[in-house]
């Protein structure tokens, strides 16, 4: 994990570095802002010193201080821009996260055992639309919908009484925001969870001892739900850490799209102002979740599985 | 049908959901409290004649991206200065946006002596700071000195100086502040009016331990905050919004003797791009819509009767569009030079410059890429420009027959039937043209460029490029051929203020920036009049200065203008006491006579 993370800083910077310019050329373009104060902030920033020393004193800080450096256009230390937007991030990442799951087992179950029904062929075309549709166009369909029938916020987070609201109204009114934000990113995952379910629960039913159970006269019910379902669903349960590494890196589109104020937000605005530190920081937070995010699914797969040893 | 049943209930639910939560937001909203002034007013509080409306209401603005910094000495960007500069922090004097002019703010009035290099400024009676705090000239001085350490990377610093050197503030009483400067200077009163004052009370420890910088970030407790402008923050949401409520004790009144501002709330909303803005201006959650796009002027235009807001066509913004060609006749590290000597030759040729201007058909551009909306542009002054603006500038109008004869002049002959000239030693007539791939207009104006010069034999490649990496080619390795962007020009829009562009030993001189001597007698001429423009204390004789320095530009053509377009923008019909200007912030910038009509409500309810 420690050198995978060390590798992605390695990349980033260097990706950072072979853009042209650095966070200062807007500045220098800005002909009221006199050359003389651009240069001092490029030494206060350190934008004077070749890449490779930048580079070895960032590291030296984040190992040896645990201090990811100073934001740029913040002038605070990174952390302190990052960490209010990540909790945004996961909120969204959570919610979508529960529609996706939410949805996409109890409809993955009913278009297995009702194979070939209208339910089935309902669960697979809603299936079929969120693998196809673009996040981005998606986001901006649902965005439209919000603006003409005036249903949902245009993005943000919160709404502008929110001060005023009592604690159970500030919850619906973050919900009401985070409604449209979730579908969008929880549609796709949705979308491939449930035609994975219902894939492996018709692999199951046709399995013998299903058909041993059904033949000890067990009700249908109990069939399904004991010796079925729950048999299906444990190669899923190792897909829930990939989910949520896919959900974050998600996250980053519809977040920009619909105006969440989450992390790739904040990450894209900072790589557009070549805001250096800052997105290290990010891109290192995100990965260190992705990196997380694996690790759980590979736990999940130990638990689950009792094949699979570590040594 | 089993299938059609989930999604109707479902979605029935989904609307009661939806009804509970638009109900919490109608009753969860503030009632309409009353305003009570229960500070005293200052002795001499200034009377606002401008000013009369009434209390109350929330005005909400939705504007691209975040503020950054909240210590108004560093912010540099226009997410931040647009809520510090003016709402919230204010100068000694105050800039009139919409008459162009200087007028008394917590300075009540000022002398200068005869030679124009002493200033006294008298201080407003019993101002009092937001928290209550009495204001007096040790806060000014106090101020200075924080934008005068080198420790601060305060934006106004190098402004506050003349030659290099600083001027010297004193304090000659509580309420007196005299400023000695060591040569005349034209603009000092609108370099006064962009020093923001900071509260001494507040922020001295914290400059006296070295960490003024660390001051004052997003970061900090709005409450914290002190000022002196008619608004103080009260909450700022990363990526959501920046809340401003009316300052307690602010020192204006309005034409009633009533204390502004008159909103209790102003709202900057935070959105991710212009789209977002528009579609939050279309549904209702925002009261302006800033600048208005000129693609989407005429559809808005069909709503404004029904939604209830009007556009207002503030004319030729003052930001320019304009091409100009590399002049620098430089070599890098490695003797290379920047530009093939050859075609250096044609773009110092004025000749070729003016055939370009001439072959431009700048109302074509406005046809199409400006939605028919804008005005030609020949120098790198608009008519935005009230007090600076000449009229009589040499305009090369689109004729390009008369290009064509310039470039037969010159020798540019096609020689060889492919429909491009060739200059005399058998070079294509052809160069590159960058621009800034984020700007769609001005990639449209390229093309339309390209297209005129085919027209008359040259060969002209647009080529949108990234706006960094064109900014390192005008400033750093000085690479190109010609390159068409533009400036926007700062408020006030003196041209003392943006003197680099025009002296040929400045950094923005964009066609050679940061000559030694000047290369061109017209530059040299530019640049002694450019000494007056700076340093003439009267007026009409910066103006005839400034006239001159702009006909020279016109007849030389370094840089070739285009086309602007008019800035629109749209307001709510219950949004009064507005005053429209060109110059930013278009609309807020007289925010404390800003009102809401009574009766109509609260702001955009959902």
């Amino acid at each position: 994990m420690i050198p995978l993370l060390l590798g992605i800083s390695i990349l980033t910077f260097g990706i950072m570095e072979l853009a042209p310019g650095d966070f200062l050329n807007t500045i220098r373009a800005n002909d009221s802002i006199p050359p003389e104060l651009v240069e001092s902030m490029a030494k206060r920033f350190g934008l004077d010193r070749p890449w490779y020393e930048r580079y070895g004193r960032w590291l030296e800080n984040v190992v040896f201080k645990a201090d990811f450096g100073e934001s740029f256009s913040y002038r605070q230390p990174v952390f302190s821009v990052i960490v209010p937007r990540l909790g945004n991030t996961l909120v969204l990442a959570l919610a979508a996260a529960i529609i996706a799951w939410g949805l996409a087992i109890p409809l993955g179950i009913v278009s297995a055992v009702r194979q070939y029904s209208w339910w089935d062929k309902g669960a697979s075309f809603i299936a079929f639309f969120g693998l196809s549709i673009p996040e981005v166009f998606f986001a901006l369909l649902l965005l439209l919908f919000a603006a003409k029938t005036g249903w949902f916020p245009i993005g943000g987070m919160r709404s502008l009484d929110y001060n005023d609201l009592s604690p159970v109204g500030k919850v619906l009114d973050v919900l009401h925001h985070l409604a449209l934000p979730a579908i969008v990113l929880g549609t796709i995952p949705m979308a491939s969870r449930m035609r994975q379910m219902r894939a492996n629960l018709l692999d199951v039913l046709r399995l013998e001892y299903v058909n041993t159970a059904r033949a000890k006269g067990l009700p249908e019910r109990v069939v399904i739900w004991k010796h079925a379902v729950r048999n299906a669903l444990n190669p899923l349960i190792t897909l829930f850490g990939f989910t949520l590494a896919a959900l974050l890196s998600g996250s980053f589109v519809v977040e920009v799209v619909m105006g969440w104020p989450g992390l790739g937000s904040l990450t894209l605005d900072a790589l557009r102002r070549q805001d250096l530190y800052l997105v290290m920081g990010s891109v290192l937070m995100a990965s260190t979740l992705l990196v997380l995010g694996n690790l759980v699914a590979d736990v999940l797969l130990a638990v689950v599985d009792p094949r699979i040893r570590y040594d | 049908m089993s299938f059609a049943r989930l999604p109707r209930r479902a979605s029935s639910a989904f609307l009661a959901a939806i009804a509970v939560l638009s109900l919490a937001g109608c009753t969860g909203g503030r009632t309409d409290t009353r305003f009570v002034d229960s500070n005293p007013l200052p002795d001499s509080a200034l009377h606002d004649m401008d000013a009369n409306g009434h209390h109350g209401g929330r005005l909400v603005y939705a504007t691209i991206g975040d503020p950054k910094t909240f210590n108004v000495a560093l912010a540099n960007e226009t997410s931040s200065t647009d809520i510090l500069d003016g709402p919230v922090f204010v100068g000694l004097v105050e800039y009139d946006n919409g008459k162009q002019e200087i007028k008394p703010g917590i300075a009540t009035r000022w002398e200068r002596s005869p030679d124009g290099l002493t200033w006294t400024f008298h201080l407003r009676q019993g101002v009092r700071w937001s928290d209550g705090h009495p204001f007096s000239a040790d806060d000014v001085i106090f101020t200075t000195q924080v934008m005068y350490d080198e420790k601060v990377a305060a934006a106004v610093r190098e402004l506050l100086k003349v030659n290099g050197q600083a001027w010297k503030w004193e304090k000659v009483d509580s309420l007196t502040v005299k400023v000695t400067l060591p040569a005349p200077f034209g603009p000092v009163l609108e370099v006064i009016g962009s020093m923001y004052l900071v509260p001494k009370h507040k922020l001295e420890a914290a400059y006296l331990a070295g960490k003024y910088e660390e001051t004052w970030s997003i970061n900090t407790p709005p409450d914290s905050i002190v000022c002196l402008g008619p608004y103080r923050i009260v909450e700022y949401r990363p990526a959501e919004r920046c809340v401003l409520r009316r300052n307690p004790h602010y020192w204006k009144v309005d034409a009633n003797g009533k204390r502004l501002p008159y909103f209790d709330e102003v709202v900057f909303l935070s959105v991710p791009d212009y789209n977002a803005a528009y579609l939050k201006f279309q549904a209702g959650e925002s009261d302006l819509q800033d600048p208005v796009r000129p693609e989407d002027a005429s559809s808005l235009a069909d709503d404004a009767k029904r939604q209830g807001f009007s556009l207002t066509d503030l004319g030729s913004d003052i930001a320019t569009n304009f091409m100009w060609f590399n002049l620098n006749p430089g070599k890098d590290a490695g003797g290379k030079p920047f530009l093939e000597p050859y075609k250096l030759k044609w773009f110092q040729d004025v000749r070729f410059r003016r055939a370009v201007s001439h072959s431009i058909d700048r109302a074509g551009m406005i046809r199409t890429a400006l939605y028919g909306n804008g005005d030609p542009q020949y120098g790198l002054i608009t008519t935005a420009n009230k007090k600076w603006y000449n009229p009589n500038v040499p305009k090369w109008e689109f004729d390009p027959a008369r290009a064509k004869a310039l470039l037969d002049e010159m020798g540019f002959k096609d020689r060889n039937n492919d429909g491009v000239r060739e200059d005399p030693a058998g070079h294509k007539i052809e160069f590159v043209l960058y621009t800034n791939s984020e700007n769609t207009i001005r990639k449209q104006l390229a093309s339309i460029i390209k297209d005129n010069l085919a027209a008359v034999g040259i060969s002209c490649i647009a080529s949108p490029i990234e706006f960094n990496t064109l900014i390192s080619h005008i400033r750093q390795d000085h690479r190109y051929d010609a390159i068409l962007l533009g400036l926007t020009g700062g408020v006030p829009p003196d041209p003392a203020l943006s003197q680099n562009v025009y002296r040929s030993s400045g950094l923005t001189h964009q066609w050679w920036p940061e000559q030694k001597h000047p290369a061109t007698p017209w530059e040299a001429r530019i640049d002694k009049l450019m000494d007056t423009v700076v340093q003439e204390p009267d007026f009409a004789k910066r103006k005839a200065a400034f006239d001159e320095v702009q006909a020279i530009i016109g007849e030389q053509q370094p840089i070739v203008g285009l086309a602007r377009e008019h800035l629109v923008v749209a307001i709510r019909d219950r949004i009064k006491g507005t005053r429209p200007s060109v110059l930013r912030l278009h609309v807020m910038y007289n925010l404390e006579e800003l009102y809401s009509e009574r009766g109509s409500g609260q702001v955009a309810s959902r």
